[in-house]
């Protein structure tokens, strides 16, 4: 079996650092193609970066990263649909400017699933971004990455403080958008109850390195709950 | 997980244990129940892992063991159904009791109780409610 | 179609939510207010001998910090709003975003001191029809005003590449080069003041004291150095942007 064809990501004892700081060290870890894989750990343990690299932004100190079969520079990051952590939207956009500038400056927008989404959603074209409630944000910020006709999808936190229906929306969006099309989720999240159902795969992460991956379901079966993992190994 | 009800079947997930073979059980024992009958459509992957909340390659790992049992059988451009064999369901039926029944033996013998013991027990529990049902 | 993208980029900066000056209504209202102060002013000191509108041109030797401040900005603003991840994960040459940016603060900066320019003008045609020859011309005042605009356009590419990097440097592991960056920033700034003379602002009376206005060529020259030096600082700021930012 051609091991490599069937992996969208790669990491081979990967490191970066910021200044003195290590933020990643010695990292490997394998994301399968058409699955949805979750990267979980406590605040600091270097999931943000690593999510970072793989979009393209920020090249690795030390170690091999190969994202659809590439190495993540600039270019690569065309065929990679990144929602940043913290991520928030320019305040004086309406809904449809939002739309306007994502389809001016992103590749592989698709306007009609995009407003499709919006109305799943709940947005309205001529809803202002600063009128919103965080949820309301969050979900344009999805739906415009959910928009795009791309192989990766990476989700930092997006259901970081946001209310509880705006979680279930999203969900649902995602598991419609990965039934449909032939894609590769990566996402870290706090939330493990409420969204573990959705994990084809988990990644554990402290202190910069991997401490656990593996299929959700065979986890499951040898250790309980992802929650329960996570509680194992962090609490 | 909460209990949901999708398509006549019940699902309540447990996500401390494999959800597939939830699912499977699930599936399998609605259909054994007769909660969905012979023939009737089932939910598409994407229906039932949206009903669910719950990825939907579990899902179709679920389907594609069903219908490798020929549990159910997909039509092309119109969606999964059930079989129509008898036959079949009375197989998973069968399954299922057998399945029942190791499970209560394994439990009474850990607790120490041999095959008489438990003929006797079993006697005794339908004199019981012979006598409560008058 | 990078042409079309720059295009846009420029346009979202300019609708981006500004400094507490923006384009458009409150544009007005500030235009305004000024014109209001200024004929006050000029209604209770008018008669004083030693008045000529060309004073008001002494603040122009703030307006070189105003475009530092404007294209830092512009820049900040990514981090201010929480857009950054997005800005930084665009498809598009870090010379067209930052470009982008520097455009349109220069953009909003140039409207700002065409206003003023105007009102002062404004200034001058009132203060002639008042005191006639006791005040500098209007001819002497359009020349002025010109002559200062174009040094102002000069030396704004490097007011701008500096602010930028000023944004730029702060958010990366250089951070300890900031306190040169003032330096460089403070230097920028009276380039503006030396290259004008440093003083030599004013004009009295009727056109034939006209000839300190017009700056020798010599100034103008300088600006090949000085663009250079923006080129350069420009380069270095995408560096930074590139490769040493920590988000």
């Amino acid at each position: 079996m051609n091991v490599t064809a069937n992996m969208a990501i790669r990491a081979d004892r990967l490191s970066k650092s910021y200044g003195k700081k290590l933020a990643i060290e010695c990292l490997s870890m394998t994301v399968p193609e058409h699955s949805i894989t979750a990267v979980l750990g406590p605040n600091g343990a270097g999931k943000s970066t690593l999510m970072r690299m793989i979009a393209g932004q920020g090249a690795p100190g030390e170690g091999i990263l190969t994202v659809l079969g590439r190495t993540p520079d600039r270019e690569a990051g065309r065929r990679v649909a990144y929602l940043p952590d913290r991520a928030r939207w320019y305040p004086h956009h309406t809904v449809e400017q939002a739309a306007e500038w994502f389809g001016k400056l992103q590749e592989g927008f698709d306007r009609e699933r995009a407003w499709g989404l919006f109305d799943s959603f709940g947005l309205e074209a001529e809803m202002k971004v600063s009128g919103m409630s965080r949820g309301q944000e969050a979900r344009l910020m999805l739906a415009l990455c959910l928009a795009r006709d791309v192989p990766l999808l990476v989700l930092d936190e997006p259901f970081s403080g946001i209310d509880m229906i705006s979680r279930e929306k999203i969900v649902g969006a995602l598991i419609d958008s990965f039934a449909e099309r032939m894609q590769t989720v990566l996402i870290s999240t706090h939330e493990i109850a409420e969204t573990e159902s959705l994990f084809d795969r988990a990644i554990f992460m402290d202190r910069g390195t991997v401490v656990l991956e593996g299929e959700a379901e065979r986890l499951r079966a040898e250790r309980g709950s992802l929650q329960q993992v996570y509680r194992q190994l962090f609490g | 997980m909460e209990e949901v009800r999708v398509g006549g079947m019940r699902f309540a997930l447990d996500l401390s244990q494999p959800l597939y073979e939830q699912v499977l059980d699930q599936v399998r024992s609605s259909i054994a129940k007769g909660e969905i009958a012979l023939g009737d459509k089932i939910p598409s992957v994407r229906e039932l892992a949206q009903a669910l909340k719950i990825n939907p390659n579990t899902v179709m790992r679920a389907y594609q063991e069903l219908e490798r049992d020929r549990l159910t059988e997909t039509r092309r451009g119109q969606g999964t159904y059930i079989t129509t064999d008898m036959g079949v369901v009375e197989g998973i039926r069968s399954r299922l009791a057998e399945q029942a029944i190791d499970e209560f033996l394994t439990k009474m013998s850990s607790l120490g109780f041999d095959d008489g013991e438990i003929d006797q027990l079993l006697r005794k529990k339908r004199g019981m409610d012979d006598e409560r049902n008058g | 179609m990078p042409q079309g993208t720059f295009f846009f980029l420029v346009k979202h900066e300019l609708s981006s939510r500004g400094s507490k000056l923006r384009l458009g209504k409150w544009l007005w209202i500030y235009g305004g207010l000024l014109l209001l102060l200024a004929a006050v002013a000029v209604a209770i000191w008018g008669n004083n001998a030693d008045y000529d509108p060309s004073y008001f041109m002494f603040t122009a030797y703030v307006f070189p910090f105003m475009i530092f401040g404007f294209a830092v900005e512009a820049l900040k603003r990514e981090w201010a709003e929480g857009t950054i991840g997005w800005w930084l994960s665009l498809p598009h040459s870090r010379v067209q975003l930052l470009g982008a940016k520097a455009i349109a603060a220069w953009i909003r900066f140039t409207s700002y001191v065409l206003l003023y320019f105007a009102v002062v003008l404004l200034l001058d045609v009132y203060s002639v029809a008042m005191y006639g020859d006791r005040v500098t011309s209007v001819k002497g005042m359009l020349v002025l005003e010109a002559q200062l605009f174009g040094i102002l356009v000069g030396i704004s590419p490097v007011m701008l590449a500096i602010g930028l990097l000023f944004v730029a440097v702060r958010r990366s592991g250089l951070k300890p080069l900031l306190p040169l960056l003032w330096l460089l920033m403070g230097i920028g700034g009276n380039v503006f003041g030396w290259m004008t003379g440093g003083g030599q602002l004013t004009v009295y009376g009727s056109d034939e004291n006209l000839g300190p206005l017009v700056y020798p060529i010599w100034i103008w020259l300088w600006l090949i150095p000085i663009w250079a030096i923006a080129a350069l600082l420009f380069a270095a700021t995408i560096k930074v942007c590139d490769k040493h930012l920590e988000r």
